[in-house]
């Protein structure tokens, strides 16, 4: 049977989104993808996905999907109350859904993205290397559209269930965005047009504590507060290359934070460019949210970046605490039991066919059943 | 190889060719801040030249502009300041003479463009804010040869070259929310062809039948930075015959 996943209700902004569309900005074409890299990449290693395997963004939560057959999935970014089927569950943490269980989001605490993974990745037509929506363009994920209810999406196969994390897995400490600390300015370094503003402008800049815009979409994040003229107002420039993190100052001199659904060219001048690491921490700040910016060099801007890259790759993921065990004798056989923890359920009950139909009925239990030495 | 210097209005003077950090990722190297062909020649040579050394397994990915190129790369291959030397060798390797232009012996792409009437509605605006008669301005705008700069925008959106100032209008004063796939629009002395669907401010004097953009193809963009394009006038019931036959 294949797996699917529909969506029962998308929220403000469901979308499939993977690590972009690389490699065609040169023919005009937006790079799109997950706009926090943090927790979209650990929510593919907690259902042990390649990070480039396609995901769901939800914007702002109030998401419900159904999964019609067992599927891993983890859920991270906002801080966000999950429930399955009704039973609370935790989020930045693997669990594996029976059959015909239903996922849903509520609306976020903090924060404002929110990343579902399913094992085997969501397996919508790859178009110019990429699963990415950009809605803009209508190109990529389902039919280049953000997602309606009713949808119906593929789920690629789950091979090598096995060797995937367990339920109760979760992810380490240090993405988590709990530990992200918000009051804390975000580090940029200089950007090509930086001496297109003059000492005041700069000043201004980094003193500033912007606002951020209603009008930030997944295309930029707009920011009040301040004007930032550049020198004989020559905020135009001849069409350039943008990227992630940019921020431009058009001539109302409001700056714009670039974002995942940037044009590749623009023609506003860029005074500053987020570094990757203080990224997350732009993309999950929601309207209304303070910001600002702190100036660092490039070396210590990109050994930044190597430690980020580092932590959300390499990091080991946590393995789930054991509660408690017993033994259990089944059919002359004997079985360690050991209880995860409230309401995750296991795959190797499905593998050794045991006392999985009564945990299901149960489900404020979840224990894993592994065979003991015989 | 770069030095900046104050003019005498007190703003930046900036020799060129420049390396500067973009962001922690990405690389930039402005050749100039005109557009014009030689400029934008040398932005793809040193592409090509980075393409066939030992750094493009490091490149994530190239934007060429008018008159710069971008490098995106993996900060965990490599670091800026070695980034900056290499390339820095490389540009001295890309011999640009005067007046060279990519690809400049290609054979000119013929662009047929329905002009006027429901396909181009703001056709009687350049008109009239040139002093010309339609037929004029479709006269200029088909007899030029132009030349594509770089693609950007919108998926293969080119921004051509080479445009007569005589045609030149302003954008218009509200854009509009719907131009349709194959739109041949002026702005300022700027001419270009919407390949898709998509909101935009240019003023619409034609419609062209022909795809430019599928994701299918390879390369996807019919129209390659310095592609020589020439716009080819054709009736309306030929638009409609060759938008049936596809």
């Amino acid at each position: 049977m294949n797996s699917f996943v529909e969506v029962i209700s998308p929220g403000n902004r469901l979308t499939v989104q993977d690590l972009g569309r690389r490699g065609s900005q040169r023919f005009g074409v937006s790079v799109s993808g997950v706009l926090d890299l943090a927790a979209a990449v650990t929510a593919n290693r907690l259902v042990g996905n390649p990070a480039t395997s396609a995901m769901l963004e939800a914007t702002f939560g109030g998401v419900s999907l159904s999964f019609n057959s067992e599927t891993r999935v983890a859920v991270t970014g906002a801080e966000v109350n999950v429930d399955v089927n009704g039973f609370p569950m935790p989020i930045w943490e693997t669990m594996i859904l029976p059959a015909e269980a239903v996922l849903t989001l509520s609306i976020p605490s903090t924060g404002l993205y929110s990343y579902i993974s399913v094992a085997g990745g969501i397996d919508t037509p790859i178009v110019l290397n990429s699963r990415s929506t950009h809605v803009a363009s209508a190109l990529g994920g389902h039919e280049g559209r953000i997602l309606a209810a009713g949808d119906t999406l593929p789920i690629g196969e789950d091979i090598d269930g096995q060797s995937r994390p367990r339920a109760g897995t979760t992810a380490p400490q240090s993405v988590v965005p709990g530990s992200y600390d918000r009051e804390r300015p975000v580090r940029v370094i200089s950007a090509p047009q930086y001496d297109a503003f003059d000492d005041d402008a700069k000043s201004k800049f980094f003193a500033t504590s912007f606002t951020i815009s209603n009008l930030t979409d997944r295309q930029g994040a707009r920011l009040d507060g301040a004007s930032i003229p550049a020198i004989d107002g020559k905020h135009d420039i001849v069409s350039d290359p943008a990227f992630m993190g940019a921020i431009q100052v058009p001539s109302d001199g409001k700056p714009i934070v670039l974002l995942a659904d940037r044009q590749p060219t623009g023609g506003y001048a860029k005074i500053a460019s987020v570094i990757g690491p203080d990224l997350p921490n732009v993309v999950q700040r929601t309207p209304g949210s303070e910001i600002a910016f702190e100036l660092v060099g490039i070396e210590e801007a990109q050994e930044l970046a190597r430690g980020f890259q580092k932590s959300i790759y390499k990091t080991p993921l946590v393995e789930p605490a054991r509660i408690s065990s017993s033994h259990l004798e089944v059919d002359g056989k004997t079985y360690n039991v050991q209880i995860v923890r409230p309401t995750t359920i296991e795959e190797e009950m499905v593998a050794d066919g045991i006392i999985y139909a009564d945990i299901r009925d149960h489900a404020e239990v979840a224990v894993t059943v592994e065979a003991s030495h015989e | 190889m770069t030095t900046t210097d104050v003019n005498c209005d007190g703003g930046p003077v900036i020799e060129y060719p420049r390396i500067l950090p973009a962001s922690d990722s990405s690389i930039l190297i402005e050749f100039g801040d005109t557009i014009d062909y030689e400029t934008n020649a040398r932005v793809y040579a040193l592409q090509t030249e980075i393409e066939n050394s030992d750094l493009g397994s490091s490149v994530v990915e190239f934007i060429p502009s008018y008159r710069s190129l971008l490098v995106e790369y993996d900060v965990s291959e490599c670091l800026y300041a070695d980034l900056n030397e290499r390339v820095n060798d490389l540009i001295g390797k890309t011999a640009i003479s005067d007046g060279t232009t990519i690809n400049s012996d290609q054979n000119a792409h013929e662009i047929p463009v329905a002009y006027g009437g429901d396909y181009g509605p703001d056709l009687e605006n350049v008109a009239t804010h040139a002093g010309l008669t339609t037929d004029e301005v479709i006269a200029i705008h088909s007899s030029t040869d132009y030349r594509v700069f770089m693609l950007g925008f919108a998926p293969g959106f080119p921004y051509l070259g080479g445009m007569d100032s005589r045609i030149a209008c302003p954008r218009l004063a509200t854009p509009r929310t719907l131009v349709p796939a194959g739109a041949v629009g002026i702005a300022e002395s700027q001419t270009g062809v919407y390949p898709n669907p998509s909101p935009g401010g240019w003023q619409i004097i034609g419609r062209t039948p022909m795809k430019l953009f599928d994701v299918d193809a390879d390369p996807p963009s019919a129209m390659l930075p310095g592609t020589k394009v020439t716009f080819v006038p054709i009736a309306n019931d030929e638009f409609e015959t060759m938008v049936g036959s596809e």
